[in-house]
């Protein structure tokens, strides 16, 4: 209904379609990865370089984003984070299918009491809330990036070997993988040239939409202060040192929670594209 | 040469298969005919390994196989009833045929790519469908993509599920010589697997009814229609000799048709 009173063509194209949406995710990750790159063409400030006479000083022409605290560059700040939290949540997205995709693969594959004792180990893991167990590891290892990466990533897991196990199976029922079998193809093969052609699309769109959670997670590791640790910029641990200030300096805390909004807002419109572009299903009409 | 004894299957609260015991010989051609739900494909499959019957042995040469696993994944193949669905849309129609000739190690691995395009050949499909992806082929064609998939496996046996149900009339009938040519150059044992007994009197030597996870009748075709005894069995024959009649007089309309002219 709410489509049907839409003028502009192109909302009502996202809105059908999902590729509106998918190109502005694209566009604003895109953005996101130029300026992320720009220090290496462009003269920025250093992300540590302090002036402590231009402390918490608005938006100028010296600094376009205004200062922070230490008086440091907040857009400088907000340009060298991007590798940081992006690669983070990517490195974390990275680790996580590392071990969810052969681990929900070789359960749904194998069967039996090898998926039985795979899936209930992963079940023992899914029943810790997830970041108090990454807490745990973090306590374990010291609070860093890494120790972060590493204690979300091993608390995130199973959660995605369950999904990817679902979509296996899923796909492991069509008689052409069955045929290819019989036909004397080998499990491998049948895995790699039959099996996951069938799983990478919808894997594509969790992958889009988790690690944009995955984001969120790290960054309020790091807003806790058990994340990144200072002087790294990075858009959490930017927020937590903007707490103290917000009503003196307002935009220390704005800048760095628009990133995290915009990066999140550019994953999730990406895997809501993916998905509305995959699933051929005909719309359910109210 | 395939010998089947005591097959029984029970899924969801209902026998599939009782007690069912079948011996085929080397070459033969059996049909495998029966309502919706009497059993033929549980039968079929159960012979391919795809399901796994609760009771009973399956010989093959007077060796006891395990169906779909060691050497009776490739001595014993199956055609499914829906060609299209059992083609992997990922591969094209060559790599198909050679998937098969790879898995099972058919022949010199330089010439495999050359030998999966002349058995394509020999099954007339044209030369530009080798390279295309199996989905965008016909059903027809698909068929014989499948067919040749099946034969590249140098099988002892075929099983055919159903291979006419999804086919347009055209494609029937060339699927049917399609099958007496096979059996003609390779005398591949068969067993068809049809609803109708009408296809099967080009091709069986044999004709065994299934009812209610039961055969009850084995005759050859030769006097299939003549000394059929159980009432599905009979009501079958009639079918037969329903067709019969009509293509007799289809065949004496055409005669009488007068000439129009022109094609």
């Amino acid at each position: 209904m709410i489509e049907r009173h839409l003028s502009l063509p192109a909302l009502r194209f996202g809105l059908r379609g999902g590729r509106f949406g998918l190109m502005m995710g694209v566009a604003l990750l895109l953005g996101f990865v130029v300026l992320g790159l720009s220090p290496l063409f462009v003269d920025i400030a250093p992300p540590a370089q302090m002036d402590l006479l231009a402390r918490l000083a608005g938006p100028s022409d010296t600094h376009p984003l205004g200062t922070d605290h230490l008086g440091r560059d907040v857009l400088s700040r907000l340009i060298h984070a991007v590798p940081v939290s992006l690669g983070a949540a990517f490195a974390t997205m990275l680790a996580i299918l590392a071990i969810a995709l052969p681990w929900g693969v070789i359960a749904a594959v194998a069967g039996g009491r090898v998926d039985m004792v795979m899936m209930r180990l992963a079940d023992i893991i899914m029943a810790f809330p997830t970041l108090v167990l990454a807490l745990a590891i973090i306590g374990f290892m010291g609070a860093s990036l890494q120790a972060s990466i590493i204690g979300i990533a091993a608390a995130w897991w199973p959660s995605n070997a369950r999904m990817v196990r679902a979509l296996v199976l899923s796909a492991s029922q069509r008689d052409f993988v069955r045929a290819a079998y019989l036909s004397g193809a080998s499990r491998l093969r049948v895995i790699v040239r039959h099996i996951l052609p069938q799983v990478l699309p919808p894997l594509a769109v969790i992958i889009s939409l988790e690690t944009a959670s995955v984001l969120l997670a790290l960054s309020a590791l790091s807003f806790l202060g058990i994340g990144a640790q200072p002087p790294t910029p990075e858009w959490g641990a930017m927020l937590n040192q903007a707490r103290p200030f917000f009503s003196q300096a307002p935009h220390m805390l704005l800048v760095p929670g628009l990133a995290v909004t915009a990066a999140v807002l550019a994953l999730n419109l990406i895997g809501e594209g993916l998905r509305d572009l995959l699933d051929t299903r005909e719309p359910y009409e109210w | 040469m395939l010998d089947i004894q005591g097959l029984t299957k029970t899924f969801y609260g209902r026998a599939w298969l009782r007690d069912v015991s079948l011996s085929i010989a080397k070459g033969e051609v059996v049909g495998l005919i029966g309502r919706s739900g009497a059993g033929k494909s549980t039968l079929a499959r159960c012979l391919t390994g795809l399901e796994t019957a609760d009771t009973g042995t399956i010989t093959l040469n007077s060796e006891t196989i395990t169906p779909g696993r060691g050497a009776a994944r490739q001595q014993m193949q199956y055609l499914w009833q829906d060609p299209t669905q059992s083609l992997s849309p990922y591969l094209t129609a060559q790599n198909t045929v050679l998937e098969t000739l790879n898995g099972f190690g058919i022949g010199p691995r330089a010439q495999r790519l050359k030998q999966a395009r002349s058995l394509l050949a020999t099954f007339d499909l044209p030369q530009d469908s080798f390279t295309r992806r199996t989905h965008a082929l016909s059903g027809g064609q698909c068929q014989r993509v499948a067919l040749a998939r099946a034969l590249a496996a140098e099988p002892q046996v075929l099983i055919l599920d159903e291979p006419l149900s999804s086919l347009d009339l055209a494609a029937q009938l060339s699927t049917i010589r399609l099958l007496q040519d096979i059996h003609r150059k390779r005398a591949t044992t068969m067993l068809i697997v049809s609803h109708d007994l009408a296809p099967l009197r080009h091709l069986a030597h044999r004709i065994v009814v299934l009812d209610d996870a039961r055969i009850v009748e084995d005759l050859p075709m030769s006097c299939f229609a003549t000394q059929a005894q159980n009432p599905l069995s009979r009501a079958y024959a009639q079918t037969l000799q329903t067709d019969q009649a009509e293509a007799a007089s289809l065949s004496a309309h055409r005669e009488t048709e007068p000439a129009t002219g022109g094609a």
